[in-house]
């Protein structure tokens, strides 16, 4: 091997060594997990959570919120800083007090994805004692053809739970809308993406490579939704239309909802969450909240975790209508309302706890 | 398996680590690695073209043999063929006869899945029989050296079309074959190449000509050319990245594999433009279509009709589409349109002007043909094709934009690349040695360092494939 040759592959392991020195924790977790590089590479939930782990060992934190969910909870359309992560420690703190809130949440998660979340954080010995769920009424509706009961971590479930990778594997591999590894060569592709840091840190890499080439910055659209024409028409298509379905939700464990969720309390039980089902925009929305089929089932909902070992609170119609910027979705000042919302529960959670003998 | 993924690169890792340390069994060590790579396109399509392979090798045997030659070999050709048509053309026969008839049958119904590389293989294999029938190449000695030339995996989806008399006794004698740091590099080098090519070049350039063909109907002309234009770059960045990577791949198990490509759009005139596009297969066409029909043996009636119909075939192999054959006549017709020119007027007449300002006007114009030919290669459906050419050649609907401004702008810069390829094709010894002279190996594994870093953060996790493949 000629000296080059040499040199070059002794780079190539120096950098696999240092890259994660090298690339700023900003970069893979920053008030939550960047979306566009999730979305590229889920391996990217890894490094946030390495960097979590870290923060928390380092800085020896107890008191600390971990917020797990959809896209509500991760605060789209708005920015890092205009999340739920980020004004729920601005509250702490204007309150006088140090609140740490890691926000692992991203777009289209599913209680499938949560489930496996959850995992990685207890084999990473990160306490989940104190936990925030969000729920959408979407999630209960029948999911036959619609949306996968894990949507991005469907390669992790094998480990995490084998007996669910047996009960949902079909369904899920048959999914076009599932991330999962459908064949061997995808496998491979996936494990070496997990396990070659050049690989795993690729779309941090390639999203501030292609930021810093372009020149762009992230631009977040949080116009209230009075304020988008044409989203009350967008909301009569059948993509939108579906997930506000009356017909009746099925909540034994055959829904896979129901199924999810009672393995997650399974987990819990020892330190009960807190889950609220997500505000919904009750203008925008009408014809749909509206229907005594929908009202039904919210009633069924509630009905189903009042017989659980959690704190569930039912905010499907806890906000004003100019808090949002499309059906579920909240501009900044709603996220912030929301995260006040979540902080006082978590005191009131806090308090009873104190109060128990 | 893409050449631009991580799990293609560790198994072609561990084949040349096999390959190079056990020189006697370099064929088994080929043979599986070939199989491993096409099996992971699926389990059933390596079965049929394990088949394939079997009986063409069985018969090409029989043909040296003499027993039955023409009738062996009109079976090889037949069954190999009836293979790619039953799997590309089945559902396109169905639609046209459908279309005639009104039979009510359900095109759908008959559209099967495509084996990858089912052209390339179809095409070497038809190839070897028609050789060995003819004498020009002896059969292969054992079927795994077969299967090693007829499936190496470096070429076999998507070419160069190897020819058993450049292939097969490279093949033969390879475990006499030395490692030679040289070639090695070369190989390394192509591969790189190529990859930069396709992940920095071709994926980028991809979806923007994309975004122009999808909305093909309502575009003025200056739009028209510039989807023209990117689609002619992408093309050519991706298929000769695939190529480049093919060729390096050959070198590194110290293979020699016939180049592609040689800057085509630097061609002035259409047979030279074939002289340069997808080389082996234009080959193909004149050796087992162009010349067998005639060629230019039987006057120019005859060698244009000969020439439409090779084309026409060449066009309906890149895809079951009319859209397809139109740019195979086209180009057809080009080039019979070239062969009149040069005989009626070029022969009687010299351009008032410099060589090198009539070379340049000849390119210039030639690439515009080529680009309005590439419309019909990628738009969907011939009426949006003629729609975009219409709008091209009358110039009608111009919108000045800085929008198209921009997309001009980097049209040309693609352009000075294709052309800083041509300098660099032919200065590479001299660039290659300066650059090992003047630059410190640290310095210069920095830079291998920085390229490879580089292709790793911008290929996508989820990579697009090559354009080529889908035939």
């Amino acid at each position: 091997m000629s000296s080059t040759w040499k040199y070059a592959v002794a780079y190539l392991l120096i950098l696999q060594f240092t890259l994660g020195l090298l690339v700023p924790e900003s970069w893979t977790y920053h008030y939550r997990v960047p979306y566009d590089a999730f979305k590229e590479g889920p391996q990217t939930l890894e490094l946030a959570l390495n960097h979590i782990e870290r923060e928390i060992r380092s800085e020896g934190l107890s008191d600390y919120v971990i917020l797990l969910g959809d896209s509500v909870m991760y605060s789209g359309p708005g920015g890092p800083e205009r999340s739920i992560g980020y004004y729920m420690e601005r509250l702490a703190e204007a309150g006088g007090r140090s609140l740490r809130v890691f926000n692992l949440a991203q777009p289209a998660m599913q209680v499938g994805d949560v489930y496996i979340v959850l995992d990685k954080l207890r084999r990473r010995g990160i306490a989940t004692d104190r936990l925030v769920i969000n729920l959408t009424y979407a999630g209960f509706v029948n999911r036959q053809d619609g949306t996968p009961i894990v949507y991005w971590l469907g390669d992790d479930l094998k480990q995490v739970d084998p007996e669910a990778w047996g009960r949902y594997r079909a369904s899920l591999v048959s999914s076009p809308q599932a991330t999962i590894s459908r064949t061997p060569v995808e496998r491979l592709n996936a494990g070496l993406r997990r396990l070659i840091p050049l690989l795993a840190y690729q779309p941090v890499l390639k999203g501030r490579l292609l930021q810093a080439v372009l020149s762009t910055a992230e631009v977040y659209d949080t116009r209230p939704w009075t304020e988008k024409p044409g989203l009350p028409e967008l909301m009569k298509e059948y993509m939108y239309q579906r997930g506000f379905s009356p017909e009746p939700f099925d909540m034994t464990n055959a829904n896979p909802q129901i199924d999810f969720l009672e393995r997650i309390l399974a987990q819990t039980a020892d330190h009960p969450p807190l889950v609220f089902l997500t505000p919904t925009n009750q203008v925008l929305m009408a014809a749909n909240t509206t229907h005594p089929g929908y009202q039904a089932n919210l009633r069924a909902v509630d009905a189903w975790f009042a017989e659980q070992a959690v704190v569930y609170r039912n905010w499907e119609s806890a906000l004003p209508d100019r808090l949002f910027t499309d059906q579920v979705h909240l501009t900044p000042e709603g996220y912030e309302v929301l995260a006040g919302m979540i902080l006082q529960t978590l005191e009131e959670m806090r308090a009873d706890a104190l109060s128990q003998p | 398996m893409l050449f631009h993924s991580p799990e293609f690169v560790l198994t072609m890792l561990l084949t040349l680590l096999f390959y190079w340390l056990f020189p006697r069994a370099r064929t088994p060590v080929l043979a599986v690695a070939n199989i491993v790579f096409y099996a992971a396109s699926g389990l059933q399509y390596l079965l049929l073209f394990l088949a394939l392979s079997a009986l063409t090798y069985g018969l090409s045997r029989a043909i040296a043999r003499g027993i039955r030659p023409r009738l062996l070999m009109v079976i090889g050709v037949v069954a190999n063929l009836l293979n790619l048509v039953i799997f590309k053309y089945t559902a396109f026969a169905i639609s046209n006869l459908e279309r005639l008839l009104h039979l009510g049958l359900d095109p759908g119904v008959f559209q099967l899945l495509l084996p990858v590389g089912i052209s390339f293989y179809t095409f070497q294999l038809v190839a070897y029989l028609v050789d060995v029938y003819r004498g020009q190449v002896p059969p292969a000695r054992s079927l795994a050296e077969f299967w090693v030339f007829i499936a190496f995996f470096g070429q076999l989806i998507a070419g160069p079309i190897m020819r058993a008399e450049d292939f097969l006794p490279q093949v033969e004698s390879q475990s006499r074959i030395q490692f030679e740091h040289r070639e090695f590099k070369l190989g390394a080098f192509l591969f790189t190449i190529g990859l930069l090519k396709k992940v920095l070049l071709a994926d980028q350039v991809g979806p923007l000509a994309d975004s122009f063909f999808a909305q093909a109907g309502s575009l003025g002309a200056l739009e028209s050319w510039i989807a023209a234009y990117l689609f002619a770059f992408q093309i050519y960045f991706d298929f000769s990245a695939y190529s480049d990577m093919a060729v390096g791949v050959g070198h590194l198990f110290g293979f020699t594999l016939t180049p592609n490509f040689d800057t085509p759009y630097l061609a002035g005139n259409p047979s030279e433009f074939w002289r340069r596009w997808h080389i082996t297969l234009s080959r193909w066409i004149r050796d087992y279509i162009y010349i067998p029909l005639g060629g230019s043996r039987h006057g120019e009636w005859r060698a244009a009709a000969a020439m439409l119909t090779a084309m026409g075939l060449s066009g309906l192999w890149h895809g079951a589409a009319w859209t397809f054959v139109i740019w195979g006549l086209y180009h057809g017709l080009l080039s019979i349109g070239h062969r009149l020119w040069r005989r009626q007027v070029l022969s009687r007449f010299r351009w008032p002007l410099p060589d090198r300002v009539v070379r340049w006007v000849s390119v210039f114009l030639m690439f515009q043909a080529t680009a309005v030919g590439w419309v019909f290669f990628r738009a969907e459906g011939t009426r949006l094709a003629l729609h975009m050419v219409r709008k091209m050649l009358t110039l009608s609907d111009l919108h000045f934009t800085r929008v198209n401004a921009f997309y001009f702008g980097l049209i040309v810069f693609l352009a000075l690349l294709h052309v800083a390829e041509f300098w660099f094709r032919h200065r590479q010894a001299e660039i290659y040695a300066r650059w090992t002279r003047w630059v410190p190996s640290p310095v210069r594994a920095l830079a291998y360092t920085a390229v490879v870093v580089l292709i790793a953060i911008v290929s996508a996790p989820k990579q697009a494939t090559f354009i080529y493949f889908r035939f």
